[in-house]
């Protein structure tokens, strides 16, 4: 659907048609989001083979699901796409709900790993990773909603603690320390985000800070980890063994890396290589330079966000895109700095790269709402230049002058 | 819109940061002082390395039957994190392998540690034993039995835990055969005693170190398990069964408390057999210090050390001949006594025989003669001789334990001029059954004397090594060995021993020796004692036979003769000796 022009969008003329079908979209968003997918698949494919020969007797098994992932990805993508935002303001609740009831029936009915009850289905389900969207997409409504009332106590503070208090209990009861904090952390940038007045968001943060500090002393796992990280911060030398195998695959790495495949942590030990290890995998085979411009595609997806929601048509789009983006690259970031021994450990997966399908299926959900967002506000900008300029930028998209020239076209002409 | 892109940009700026931390992080990773140790621990996670056994080396007989191999048994373990009932286990155990059922309850009802999560129960559990066991656990697991408890809350029988491994150990297929030859292995895998520990390095091989890679890109083909040699022994395994039971007989028919043979191919010094007692079942090694108590001898021939008695006079008189002193026709008036160093040598019937030639004083055993004859060849050129047949010193026999006797010498603060007298018939000196064997062989084998030997050949790495006969010296020359054994063979014959082989001509020697208690020789109690070999003309076998206290008579001419009579017929027929009047038959052809 290119720009309007007088004729009727009803045409049917090739040349229209064709348009018709160009998409609109952010087109750097799109190919970060490529690149990240295409790079994720060989650091899967990398990172599982020998733990796909052994689960499964054979070494492309899990590559072979992630690609499944990733497929079923972009489909909910595409989906979204054409799927107007806007419509999300009238289904955040009932995903909401939806979400809390999968987080209880899994604390029921769900399957213990690890001793925590994360998954549904049998484990193909992890309902915390939805949370984690549900939590996003919600409050860019309620906080667009409650836009002028955010600053009051009764209708702001209060209830965004209790839904945000809701979603991160139930996470916690599973126990997944990690998506409770990540749920928490979210709601507050998406309140400051909102504009919520910054005494009020220093004093969340600061019960925040007290509560998450009371959570993690509560739970034996937050201890551990807690310490074990104050002792690596100090001495990477006396960090974790987790940590230590992942520093250890850096040093390994070096500038430019061992090569794709050729990692040793990833088969002597590290764990997880696939899923919560997956940097580290990426440190040692592409190196200081991998790593670099991996980090630096997740700051081009900030990026992206940031111009989507600035060029969002309306506030929630704009809140709602800022909140998406932030969350990738929060999760992004967190996982990175964990797999480098600058945080405490947490279980958050590496955004497109990591091993799963449920993290997959709601980033690449995220990638299609973020795509909507700025293809509403693309055609929003369209609408409106075509109102004005509709005669200079006539044939923009068709990549010829915009005003026809003397000369007659030949197909070898620069533009 | 405004405030809030401030706001999005200080996020966006913040996450920038954030990124820009880590991205310093990994650089200080990789450039901090602690790049390098965190390098180095990656050479501990990349393998381990470890040692692998070699199969320990197999012993044959010198026919090639196995006499000492390696079987499959099993160890039993519990893994304790996985035991769901230790009650089942030990109750299985104690009925399938004979364990003790409050033992393997205490174990295996242990809670699992950090640094005790398996347990060994049993080890050196044979295969059929776990047969019957594994068919239990299946039964077990397919719900066969029920808890006999009433308790509702009691767990279910169960084998859970209980782990198998096999491994190698040492098995002696002929239990007791050669017993005091062969030695026996522990459970750590080291030799004790006999060959086992003699030849224990190569037997046992060289460990192999292996590195374990985890890293699956750098394993390595498992190197092939290396294997310890193989020996081949002089033993024949029909003679060795033969003699352990003509000792056997002996022991019992003479009442001794212990006994030994020593059956030796005096041209080569092969060891052909050699019994001794006790003997134990290798395969129950364990019972060594029951066989064994106190300080016995695993191997009387090599380890004990006894006053051989009138057997030595062999020796004294060949020194006699080969130093010239005395001829075979030299006589000599036996009065009865003779003094020397101011004691007073006596016969054994305490009796005056009168004139003699050589032969009668050999033939009558005549203590007071020999005294003369070494009194004739002086002390110094005496132990010349005496130390040229190896007395005194190790016999180089290739099996462990070996003791050297004592051979006092002129010069040793406790040697008088009395020893030369009473060494010249065996008393004052003491030598094991293996030296005197040595020490004889020059007799049987033309003055060369050869060392005994049980090795034959050394099979490693598929090459077979054979050993070569070594000669230990040449103490007496061959017209002297030729004179002894005709002088020795005409005194069996003379004296119609019952030491004579029908058919053979052999050469002999009777020896009964009063054992010397703390007050001088008063127990009465004696060792009796024989060497003999034979054929005379082409010597073939040496057998040296020793009874210690027999009981139905002293004498070695009653107890033992006839025990190398016996021998020797049963050699002749194993070994294929054809009668004299055959062989020479047959060289005369």
């Amino acid at each position: 659907m290119g720009e309007r022009t007088f004729v009727s969008r009803k045409h049917t003329d090739a040349a229209v048609n064709r348009r018709r079908v160009s998409l609109n979209v952010d087109v750097p968003l799109l190919l970060v989001t490529i690149t990240l997918l295409v790079f994720g698949l060989i650091m899967v494919y990398s990172s599982s083979w020998d733990v796909s020969l052994v689960l499964y007797d054979h070494a492309s098994a899990m590559a072979l699901r992630q690609l499944g992932f990733v497929l079923a990805g972009i489909a909910v993508a595409a989906g979204l796409i054409f799927f107007d935002y806007r419509w999300l303001g009238k289904l955040a609740l009932p995903i909401m709900l939806i979400t809390i009831t999968m987080l209880i029936l899994v604390l029921f009915f769900g399957e213990t790993r690890l001793n925590a009850t994360r998954t549904l289905f049998s484990g193909s389900v992890q309902p915390s990773e939805m949370a984690k969207l549900a939590t996003v997409i919600y409050l860019a409504v309620w906080l667009n909603n409650k836009r002028d009332n955010l600053d009051s106590w009764g209708f702001g503070l209060l209830p965004l603690a209790g839904i945000l208090g809701i979603v991160g209990f139930l996470i916690f009861l599973q126990p997944d320390l990690s998506a409770t904090m990540t749920v928490v952390i979210l709601g507050g940038f998406m309140f400051f985000l909102a504009g919520g007045d910054l005494r009020r968001i220093a004093i969340l943060v600061i019960s925040t800070i007290l509560i998450g500090g009371l959570l993690v002393l509560a739970s034996p796992t937050g201890q551990n980890r807690v310490n074990s990280y104050l002792i690596g911060l100090e001495d990477p030398l006396q960090a974790s063994y987790h940590v230590k195998r992942s520093l250890e695959a850096f040093v390994n790495g070096g500038f430019f890396g061992v090569g794709i495949g050729n990692a040793d942590t990833k088969l002597t030990g590290l764990p997880v290589p696939p899923t919560d290890s997956i940097f580290a995998v990426v440190g040692e085979e592409t190196g200081l330079v991998g790593a670099g411009l991996l980090i630096l595609l997740f700051l081009a997806l900030l990026w992206r966000s940031i111009i989507i929601a600035r060029k969002a048509p309306d506030s929630f789009g704009s809140l709602l895109a800022a909140g998406l983006g932030i969350w990738l690259v929060m999760e992004a970031l967190i996982n990175m700095a964990v797999i480098v021994g600058l945080l405490p450990f947490a279980g958050n997966a590496l955004p497109f790269i990591s091993y799963g399908g449920s993290n997959m299926l709601v980033t690449m959900a995220s990638v299609g709402i973020l795509l909507n967002i700025s293809r509403s506000g693309q055609r929003e900008q369209n609408r409106k230049e075509t109102l004005f300029n509709a005669f200079a930028h006539l044939r923009r998209r068709d990549r010829r002058g915009r005003v026809p020239r003397t000369r007659r076209t030949s197909g070898i002409e620069s533009r | 819109m405004n405030g809030s892109s401030r706001r999005l940009y200080f996020m966006s700026i913040s996450f920038v940061f954030a990124a820009l931390i880590i991205l310093g992080r990994i650089i200080f990773i990789q450039n901090g002082p602690q790049a390098e140790p965190l390098k180095e621990q990656s050479s501990t996670y990349r393998g381990f390395p470890q040692e692998i056994q070699p199969t320990r080396g197999e012993i044959y007989d010198r026919w090639g039957n196995l006499l000492a191999g390696n079987t499959t048994v099993y160890e039993i373990g519990v893994e304790l994190q996985h035991v769901k009932n230790p009650e089942t286990i030990a109750l299985a155990l104690s009925v399938y392998t004979g364990a003790d059922f409050g033992e393997i309850y205490q174990i295996a009802s242990q809670e699992p540690a950090p640094d005790a999560v398996y347990a060994v129960l049993q080890d050196f559990v044979s295969p059929e034993k776990i047969t019957q066991l594994e068919e239990f656990k299946q039964q077990v697991d397919a719900g066969a039995y029920v808890s006999a408890t009433k308790d509702e809350n009691a767990a279910p029988p169960s084998l859970d835990g209980l782990v198998i491994t096999p491994h190698l150990a040492r098995t002696y297929p002929e239990d007791d055969l050669a017993s005091n030859i062969l030695g026996f292995v522990s459970r750590e895998g080291k030799g004790y005693f006999g060959v086992e520990e003699k030849y224990n390095d190569l037997l046992a091989g060289r460990i192999k170190k292996v590195y374990y890679a985890n890293n699956p890109y750098e394993v390595s083909s498992m190197p092939s398990p290396p294997v310890g040699a193989s020996l081949v022994l002089t033993i024949d395994r029909e003679v060795q069964d033969s003699v352990q039971q003509i000792l056997e007989r002996a022991i019992e028919t003479s009442g001794s408390t212990s006994g030994t043979i020593v059956v030796i191919h005096p041209q080569t010094g092969e060891i052909l057999a050699l019994a001794s007692t006790p003997r134990m079942n290798l395969n129950e090694f364990w019972s060594y210090s029951e066989v064994f108590p106190g300080s016995t001898p695993f191997n009387r021939a090599v380890s004990q050390a006894y006053e051989p008695g009138s057997v030595f006079k062999v020796l004294t008189m060949a020194a006699g001949f080969d130093s010239g002193a005395v001829k075979p026709n030299t006589s000599f008036l036996d009065t009865g006594v003779f003094q020397i160093g101011g004691i007073y040598i006596q016969n054994w019937n305490m009796g005056a025989w009168g004139p003699q030639d050589m032969l009668g004083c050999m033939q009558h055993s005549l203590n007071v003669c020999l005294a003369w004859v070494a009194s004739e060849i002086g002390a110094k050129t005496f132990y010349e001789y005496m130390q040229d047949f190896g007395l005194g010193r190790l016999t180089g026999v290739d099996i462990a334990g070996e003791t050297p006797g004592r051979l006092k010498l002129p010069g040793d603060g406790d040697w008088y001029e009395a020893d030369l007298g009473t060494n010249s018939f065996g008393q004052g000196v003491s030598a094991t059954p293996m030296q005197m064997v040595t020490a004889i062989s020059a007799l049987a084998n033309d003055g060369k004397m050869v060392t005994p030997h049980v090795v034959r050949a050394v099979i490693d790495q598929g090459h077979q090594y054979d050993i070569t006969p070594q000669i230990a010296g040449m103490p007496i020359s061959k017209e002297t060995a030729r004179a002894m054994t005709n002088l020795l063979a005409i005194s069996l014959e003379k004296e119609s021993s019952s030491a004579l082989v029908p058919g053979y001509r052999v050469a002999g020697k009777t020896g009964t020796a009063e054992i010397p208690s703390p007050a001088g020789y008063t127990s009465g109690a004696t060792n009796a004692s024989f060497v003999g070999w034979g054929p005379v003309d082409d010597p073939q076998f040496l057998i040296y036979i020793w009874l210690e206290k027999p009981t139905t008579s002293p004498w070695g001419s009653v107890v033992a003769a006839p025990v190398f009579s016996e021998v020797a017929q049963r050699l002749v027929i194993l070994m294929d000796i054809p009668p004299d009047d055959v062989r020479t038959a047959q060289t005369s052809n």
